[in-house]
């Protein structure tokens, strides 16, 4: 039995389409969920109806079983975080963080002991009379973090809490905030528009797009078998290669297709996915999995390799990004290790990568990557 | 004359209009104090020796003392109802958006801009139907309708920083709307709040017309006291009471300006000093790397 359901939630507003469509989610006690997905998406809206601070329009929010749907959000037992700390200015640091045990009545000794903990859990220990203003960012989102934890909030909700760090200090929170979640066992919803954060933390990943879950599922099987094409583009790089399908066999776990590209070889790959002989499709290479062989050299039976013309190597430190020219104009994008980087520009090469790495979807929906990259 | 290097260069004509003007805004108030000081029976400048006999006759005189406490009493009690409705009323506006905000905004001050003779005319008619004309709480009412647009500004300029996340934070952490109002929302704007109500109490303090109109032979404040003496006879007694409304007038505005400066200083306390001995200090992981980036201060800006 899950923990925290969100029912068939949605929110509409009367002026545009609905920011929230149809979100069915079962999240169990304990688990680390990312809600990731671009800006505009309804991840927030539905991050604040799980908080209370929307009221869906329709749709249950159930916690243990108990409906929370229009309990405010103060009766509702959530911690939150937000972006930008939301940290009380006239308050120190340590009365922040006793704020929330002051709401539940404890006493002043508890509080003075919680208090210290959980200052030490963030690492601010002897920062209690800190005033917010004092402290950097990174502090201050420590704080923000010790304060929605130290009452042992049943769900912790964490709005793009890293958002306005630097780089390197958001590597460093995700491992923290990670362990401090995974140690204290608390159910977690995490909003971001960071693949690489969600994929570092999340122990599942619920991708939003226009209002939709468009996939639910962890971080491996959302990078290694995105379901549809919005997935595939905007978790990790991808390179969305179009062909059509000539025969299908099926079988289990899955159908074999013969598929034609334009400069190739047909090549055989195994998939779930379910497409008609002659339909076009989709397939989905990412770029560390396609090497660079002179063309001369024949691919092994079960690779694939298309024909084409390097136009341009990108130098990005432990790896170089290569963009080569397919004969039918696309650009594919290779990422490979920079030591071995011995091409140059309007070489002809073969793209090889083993079938088993592709991806294959069904044509229907060509996100905007495809048409830019047609070009 | 060696002024500070960021300073424009001006010609000097201008540096003269300039204190020519200050000089017209301060000089005619600042006369006052010495002509109260003066022993002679009639107002004249300059004094012709030093003598107290203006105050004393002040304070000895029970009608003088009776418009004092009037005014007195007649301003705490505009001043503590102005602020709770401006306070209100600021708060309601921040929260809106769009059309609806600007219009209500206008309105809200439009007693600033309605010459308050034709407001205390129309008081005076409306408050005769009540048969309240001559009462102290007419008074009191229609010195609130000034009142009241000090206390909007000034709280609602206090309410620009204030980000809404705030009482978000505070609901998820478990404070009720009252709690977070008189938790959070109240100490962060009480800045504004006490500005505003200082600003009520002096708009009261010194208001003429509208006392003039409405109130009665029992309640003669401090200016319309003023007023009816020097119908009679120009007594220096007026310059000893003007000069200590004057003194009271002063008081209150560096009273608010400290006020104000003291709040700005707590919110945005500089942090470079003690924030570097932190990080030299306290000498944990965590708190060393959050610390130490170079630019940490940086750390705000939002780069998404």
């Amino acid at each position: 039995m899950s923990y925290l359901s969100l029912i068939d939630v949605e929110k509409t507003y009367a002026s545009s389409a609905p920011a929230v469509r149809h979100v069915s989610l079962e999240i169990e006690r304990g688990e680390f969920v990312t809600f990731l997905g671009p800006s505009g998406s309804g991840k927030t809206t539905t991050l604040s109806m799980v908080a209370g601070f929307i009221l869906p329009s329709s749709g249950r929010i159930e916690v243990g079983g108990q409906d929370i749907t229009h309990v405010p959000p103060h009766q509702r037992n959530i911690g939150m975080v937000f972006q930008d700390y939301s940290l009380f200015p006239h308050m120190t640091v340590e009365e922040n963080i006793a704020f929330p045990l002051r709401m539940r009545g404890m006493s002043k000794r508890d509080i003075t002991s919680r208090a210290g903990e959980a200052l030490e859990i963030v690492g601010l220990s002897g920062f209690g009379h800190r005033l917010p203003v004092q402290l950097s960012g990174g502090q201050q989102q420590r704080v923000a973090i010790a304060r929605a934890i130290v009452y042992r909030p049943a769900i912790l909700l964490m709005d793009e809490p890293l958002g306005a760090l630097d780089r390197l200090l958001r590597d460093r929170l995700q491992l923290e905030i990670k362990q401090i979640q995974r140690e204290m066992g608390i159910t977690t919803l995490y909003v971001t528009h960071d693949q690489g954060e969600a994929l570092t933390m999340s122990d599942r990943i619920c991708v939003f797009n226009e209002g939709e879950v468009v996939q639910v599922g962890t971080p491996s099987s959302i990078y290694e078998k995105p379901s549809n094409v919005f997935v595939a583009g905007f978790v990790g790089e991808s390179n969305f290669l179009e062909c059509r399908v000539l025969t299908r066999k099926s079988g289990s776990p899955g159908n074999t297709y013969v598929l034609a590209f334009p400069d190739s070889a047909p090549v055989t790959v195994q998939s779930e996915c379910i497409l008609p002989v002659h339909s076009e499709a989709i397939a989905v290479v990412r770029p560390e999995h396609i090497r660079v062989e002179p063309t001369f050299i024949q691919p092994q039976p079960a690779e694939a390799a298309i024909q084409a013309t390097i136009r341009d190597i990108i130098y990005r430190g432990e790896s170089s990004s290569l963009q080569a020219v397919l004969r039918s104009g696309q650009t594919v994008t290779v990422r490979i290790p920079s030591r071995s980087v011995v091409l140059s520009p309007n070489q002809e090469v073969h793209l090889v990568w083993e079938t088993r790495d592709t991806v294959l979807l069904p044509n229907d929906k060509r996100p905007e990557a495809v048409i830019e990259a047609a070009e | 004359m060696n002024i500070a290097s960021n300073t424009p260069r001006v010609a000097p004509w201008t540096a003269w209009f300039a204190h020519g003007v200050i000089a017209f805004m301060v000089v005619p108030t600042l006369l006052v104090v010495p002509i109260s000081f003066n022993g002679d029976q009639y107002l004249s400048f300059p004094p012709r020796d030093f003598s107290l006999r203006w105050y004393e006759d002040f304070w000895s005189n029970d009608q003088w003392l009776h418009s004092a406490w009037i005014s007195l009493v007649t301003a705490l009690a505009v001043m503590a109802i102005a602020t709770v409705l401006g306070t209100l009323a600021a708060i309601a506006l921040h929260r809106m958006t769009g059309v609806g905000k600007k219009v209500l905004l206008a309105l809200m001050m439009s007693p600033l801009m309605v010459p308050t003779v034709v407001l205390a005319l129309a008081l005076y008619f409306f408050f005769a139907r009540l048969q309240m004309v001559g009462t102290w709480s007419a008074v009191v009412l229609g010195q609130v309708i000034l009142a009241v647009p000090f206390a909007v500004l000034n709280v609602h300029a206090s309410l620009q920083g204030y980000p809404a996340t705030l009482e978000r934070a505070a609901s998820s952490l478990g404070a009720g709307p009252v709690t977070t109002f008189l938790r959070i929302t109240m100490p962060i704007i009480r800045p504004g709040i006490l500005s505003g109500a200082l600003f009520a109490f002096m708009v009261s303090f010194d208001e003429f017309i509208i006392a003039l109109f409405l109130a009665g032979p029992g309640e003669t404040t401090l200016p319309v006291r003023m007023w009816q003496t020097m119908q009679l006879y120009i007594s220096p007694t007026i310059a000893a009471v003007s000069s200590m409304i004057t003194g009271v007038t002063v008081a209150v505005f560096i009273a608010s300006h400290a006020l104000r400066r003291r709040a700005t200083r707590r919110r945005f306390a500089e942090r470079q000093p003690s924030a570097s001995k932190a990080t030299k200090g306290k000498g944990r992981t965590l708190v060393r790397n959050s610390g130490g980036w170079p630019g940490s201060g940086k750390l705000m800006s939002k780069e998404v």
